[in-house]
């Protein structure tokens, strides 16, 4: 199924090709809904492209390291992808993933391999995205109308 | 209007030998921060135009 999932969950800048495996279990608590060791996963060779600006910037900032991350996942060929997540999901979220593979444009296309440790409220990062998108819809629409025309 | 998504990242890298894969292992916490910085003169169109939005 390529590229319907980054498209549902509309991550710009993000295309991907290929099929995961996995389970999301998720428990419903007195305290809401938790994510209860969820794994996803592939070994079947495919490739993975994040090209975006601010995130490049935005890494940049966090140092050299972080800022090459950024240059791999550009056109990363992987050939592992191994994601696990645990967690509430009104609230802090543990996750995990390891990805092999290699960028051909990036050091002679030398392999890769990224441990990425994610800790955090993903929901609210993905709702403020979400509101800074309709904000800025809204503005266009009030100033220059909905047809784009003032 | 101006919006940060602040991410802190701990990125280690490690170099090893040519046949070796390039190992990067990064930590990072979501810092999520969204500021919104309205322009002095869109502020005063925005107080001189209450019904706007």
């Amino acid at each position: 199924m390529p590229r319907k999932l980054p498209r549902s969950i509309d991550i710009e800048n993000l295309e991907a090709e290929g099929r995961l495996e996995g389970s999301v279990p998720i428990r419903i608590t007195d305290t809401g809904p938790i994510i209860d060791n969820a794994r996803i996963w592939t070994n079947t060779p495919d490739v993975l492209r994040f090209r975006s600006e601010e995130a490049v910037k935005s890494l940049k900032q966090s140092g050299e390291m972080a800022e090459l991350v950024a240059k791999s996942l550009a056109n990363f060929q992987y050939s592992d992808i191994d994601v696990s997540l645990d967690g509430p999901l009104s609230g802090d979220i543990t996750a995990t993933a390891k990805i092999k593979g290699a960028n051909p444009d990036l050091y002679d296309g030398k392999k890769i391999e990224l441990n990425v440790n994610l800790h955090g409220a993903l929901r609210d990062l993905m709702q403020s995205a979400s509101v800074l998108k309709d904000l800025s819809e809204t503005i266009r629409n009030r100033v220059q109308g909905p047809s784009g025309k003032p | 209007m101006i919006p940060f998504l602040t991410i802190a990242c701990t990125p280690q890298v490690q170099m090893q030998a040519p046949d070796k894969p390039i190992v990067i292992n990064l930590n990072v916490k979501i810092e999520n921060e969204v500021r919104v910085k309205v322009e002095k003169d869109i502020d005063q169109a925005l107080l001189n135009n209450p019904g706007l939005f």
